[in-house]
């Protein structure tokens, strides 16, 4: 193994070694420079904490914000740095205090309105950063003007998924459901994946008008993709029992996607519904093999629907060929508080399977009523 | 004769010099995309450009558990305390022959049922089922017959309740916000079949409600060294095989798959040591082969502590078991070479595991073995060698060191100067001395591998510090 071979991967590797020296000295700096920020951090809080508290006086006193003052946030909060210390400020307002922010951050809609704008252009992250902001205190605003709501529309627009989620929940914060609604469609419109748990959890936690806002939902339903129109619908099952109808026209349409009618099943488990029991019945006698997850779903929806003829059919679903079919019978039948002679029978019966789920529910049952009788 | 041995020589020069050329290149990639993006990744947190609202992704944890009586009580608890509401514990207790099961039912006074378990995917009878609904969550025992890892995860997959199972070893503890974390490119992107998670050893970190409260380098040696390796090693090649969608090892000490598609592909390989491999192995191809769109994602700040081993006989048994586990899962998985189908995976995945994993306890010691034979016939530039050693060495170790220094960074933990001293220590002597020490264990890993094939690795445990 001669030298010369091996000068090139030498010098590679001295490159090599030069550029991680570099990092090592990049990471000891970096953690330098952190430690340093947040001090600085927590010194810039503490004096904006001062002029604030100042302000919090003025308002106490029943005086307005003073001028100069907005005009020191207008400039100062173009930096996300400052903006994060005024964000811990307010989170940190406690007792008296939270509820001058109010009134405080009322009277700075025109400052937060141009913040709004400038951050709109900034990039993607402190575009984000914005609107978490306005997620944890746009609620305190109160104000008759939707500019700073159109804005946040327009922040859906941006193709960063955390953009566009602390955009919609400063929507939901805001309250307007016709903003959420125009926010929903745009998301709906950007090719950009959006799981469908974010979005029904985030309009549940939607601070305005639930009704308000599922009609209007309702309206544009049609024009959503199967995603965003499973999420409503699962916003809706958590919601309100009040689309019974709307539901049974999914629950119908062959044509329509299975999980959407998949989860009108649900609904129908969550809220009764006479004239939907013969198709759930349907679903549930149904032994084609393709078709097992309407049965199994309706298995478990069947459990509040009242009835002989439910009864026996879920006495026959525990005998599916299917395990899920079988296990969401025995669990609806359980429910149903059958005698122990009915259980007793399906596990004198020669199907295998079935006595087993059998037995385990009549455990379940037993030992539900051994905690009732301990807490007596 | 000595000129054939020489040309021998420079032919075995010229292939070292590309092999070292390819492995810095790689080594040094991972590093520098692995340091930037945690950097980033803390930049994108400090930013609120996360999931900060309670999306909860139902979850299954599946603790295999066998002869861990010492350690299988703290291991609950600290899944108890974890930061997410919706999920259920599973420990399958897969024959043991110590009071494992006998400790988890007497501490968590747990009830016994007979439910019935749907067999999705192979595994041996079940012995009894025990369960409570009295914490949290729900906590199932299940005793089963013998069958190694692999069968009691598949197991735990029939008994599992949830779309998701996470699978870890019975002697770790998980952080407090790690299920959320592991959970999150799940809600961040479509078609994720799997996401791996970081493991880092816990030897000497007080651990309380899977929080650090303290943080230090371990007091042995042998585990010290172990902290830099997992650093450089999670830290490098993974984030880096993660930009190209071509991570092939998910670690069994701490994983989430989407149960379905588990199941679709078979689950666990009992038949293997390196189960855990093989399973992430065998999702690629049952995706590619099927044309399902999927993505295996590495969760960077998604943390398991484990205990690294103490002893060099633990340490050398557990990497022998690895190494099999490597051989077997790329000897049954071998279309994926050179295979156009699979793209990076096969290219860049497959053929860095090959040689610099999977070849390269072979090459290592072959490369000794040449030095030797070079030396005696006098053919050997020994200036030049040390030379050369000694840059090799730096290089590693400082590769290694930036490893650890951006994982200490970015995850907020207090290191003292006494470690950070130990640390840059030891990173040479893990180069120069430990790398060789398991390239000969690894080497001989291969000698009669098919007796213990599904055999679970016996490591002596001792209570986790999690107070």
């Amino acid at each position: 193994m001669e030298s010369g071979e091996a000068m090139g991967s030498e010098l590679l590797l001295y490159i090599y070694g030069f550029i991680c020296l570099g990092m090592i000295v990049f990471n000891v700096l970096h953690s330098l420079i952190l430690k340093r920020r947040e001090r600085t951090l927590m010194e810039k809080g503490r004096r904006l904490e001062w002029r604030m508290r100042e302000q919090f006086q003025r308002i106490s006193q029943g005086m307005p914000v003073d001028r100069r003052h907005r005009k020191y946030l207008r400039w100062k909060l173009l930096r996300v740095r400052n903006l994060i210390a005024f964000e811990r400020i307010l989170e940190n307002c406690s007792g008296e205090e939270a509820g001058f922010t109010e009134s405080y951050l009322s009277q700075l809609y025109p400052e937060l309105l141009y913040l709004a704008t400038t951050y709109l252009k900034k990039e993607t992250m402190q575009t984000a950063y914005f609107a978490f902001f306005l997620s944890r205190h746009g609620s305190r605003i109160q104000t008759d003007i939707d500019s700073l709501k159109d804005l946040m529309v327009e922040y859906v627009r941006k193709g960063n998924l955390y953009c566009r989620l602390n955009a919609l929940e400063a929507l939901y914060a805001l309250g307007s459901p016709e903003n959420v609604v125009r926010a929903v469609q745009i998301q709906d419109e950007v090719d950009l994946y959006f799981n469908e748990k974010i979005l029904t959890d985030g309009l549940l936690s939607f601070s305005g008008s639930h009704r308000q806002l599922i009609s209007l939902l309702w309206e544009s339903f049609p024009r959503f993709s199967v995603n965003t129109k499973l999420a409503v619908l699962n916003y809706i099952r958590f919601r309100t029992g009040a689309y019974c109808g709307e539901f049974y026209e999914i629950l119908a349409d062959e044509r329509m996607d299975k999980e959407l009618r998949l989860s009108a099943v649900r609904y129908f488990g969550r809220y009764p519904y006479e004239p939907v029991r013969e198709m759930l019945l349907g679903f549930l006698q149904d032994e084609t093999p393709m078709n097992w997850e309407y049965a199994a779903m309706s298995a478990t929806a069947l459990e509040r629907y009242p009835g002989e003829d439910v009864t026996e059919a879920l006495l026959e679903a525990i005998h599916s060929r299917n395990w899920f079919v079988r296990y969401n019978a025995a669990i609806s039948l359980e429910e149903r508080q059958l005698d122990y002679d009915v259980w007793l029978g399906v596990m004198d019966g020669p199907d295998r399977f079935a006595r087993e789920m059998a037995a385990y529910r009549l455990e379940e049952l037993r030992r539900k009523e051994e905690k009732k009788v301990e807490a007596v | 004769m000595r000129d054939f041995i020489q040309m021998f020589l420079n032919g075995v020069g010229v292939f070292f010099v590309l092999y070292m050329i390819g492995y810095a290149t790689f080594m040094f990639l991972s590093v520098v995309v692995g340091s930037s993006t945690l950097y980033g990744l803390q930049r994108r947190n400090m930013l609120k450009n996360e999931l900060h609202n309670d999306y909860y992704v139902p979850v299954s944890i599946l603790v295999p558990a066998y002869n861990e009586e010492v350690t299988i009580e703290a291991t609950i608890h600290s899944l108890l305390s974890l930061e997410y509401k919706v999920y259920e514990i599973i420990v399958v207790d897969d024959g043991s022959k110590d009071n494992t099961a006998k400790v988890v039912r007497e501490t968590f006074g747990m009830h016994r049922i007979n439910r019935p378990i749907q067999r999705r995917v192979s595994c041996k009878s079940v012995r009894f089922v025990y369960e409570t609904t009295a914490y949290k969550v729900p906590i199932t025992l299940i005793s089963k017959e013998n069958g190694g890892k692999a069968d009691s995860l598949n197991m735990g997959i029939n008994a599992s309740r949830y779309p998701y199972f996470l699978c870890m070893d019975a002697d770790s503890v998980l952080q407090h916000d790690s299920l959320e974390k592991i959970v999150r490119p799940v809600l961040e992107e479509d078609n994720i079949v799997a996401v791996g998670g970081v493991v880092r050893p816990c030897n000497d970190v007080e651990i309380k409600k899977g929080r650090v409260v303290r943080y230090r380098m371990p007091r042995k040696i042998l585990p010290s060294m172990q902290v830099l390796e997992y650093d450089r090693s999670f830290l490098a090649s993974r984030i880096l095989f993660d930009k190209f969608n071509g991570s092939i090892i998910i670690s069994g000490a701490f994983g989430l798959f989407k149960k379905s598609v588990a199941v679709e592909a078979g689950g666990y390989d009992s038949s293997t040591v390196g189960e855990d491999m093989e399973l992430v192995v065998k999702l690629h191809a049952y995706c590619r082969e099927n044309e399902i769109p999927y993505r295996i994602r590495y969760a960077t700040d998604a943390i398991c502590w484990t205990q690294a081993p103490e002893s060099l006989r633990d340490l050398c048994r557990q990497r022998r078991r690895w190494h099999i586990g490597l051989f077997q899962s790329m000897a049954k998985h071998r279309s994926i070479l050179v295979n156009s189908r699979y793209g990076l995976v096969s290219l860049i995945s497959y053929t860095y595991f090959l040689i610099y994993e999977l070849f390269s306890p072979y090459i290592e010691v072959f490369g000794v073995l040449t030095t030797l034979l070079a030396l005696c016939m006098d053919f050997l530039n020994v200036p030049f060698m040390l030379l050369y050693t000694g840059i090799y060495v730096m290089n590693s170790s400082i590769l290694s060191l930036t490893a650890f220094f951006a994982r200490v960074h970015t995850m907020d933990l207090q290191l003292t100067p006494l470690d950070a001293i130990k640390a840059m220590g030891l990173c040479a002597v893990e180069v120069s001395c430990l790398r060789f020490v398991l390239a000969w264990v690894r080497m001989t890993a291969l000698l009669g591998y098919r007796k213990k094939r599904a055999s679970w690795g016996s490591i002596k445990r001792k209570k986790i510090n999690i107070n």
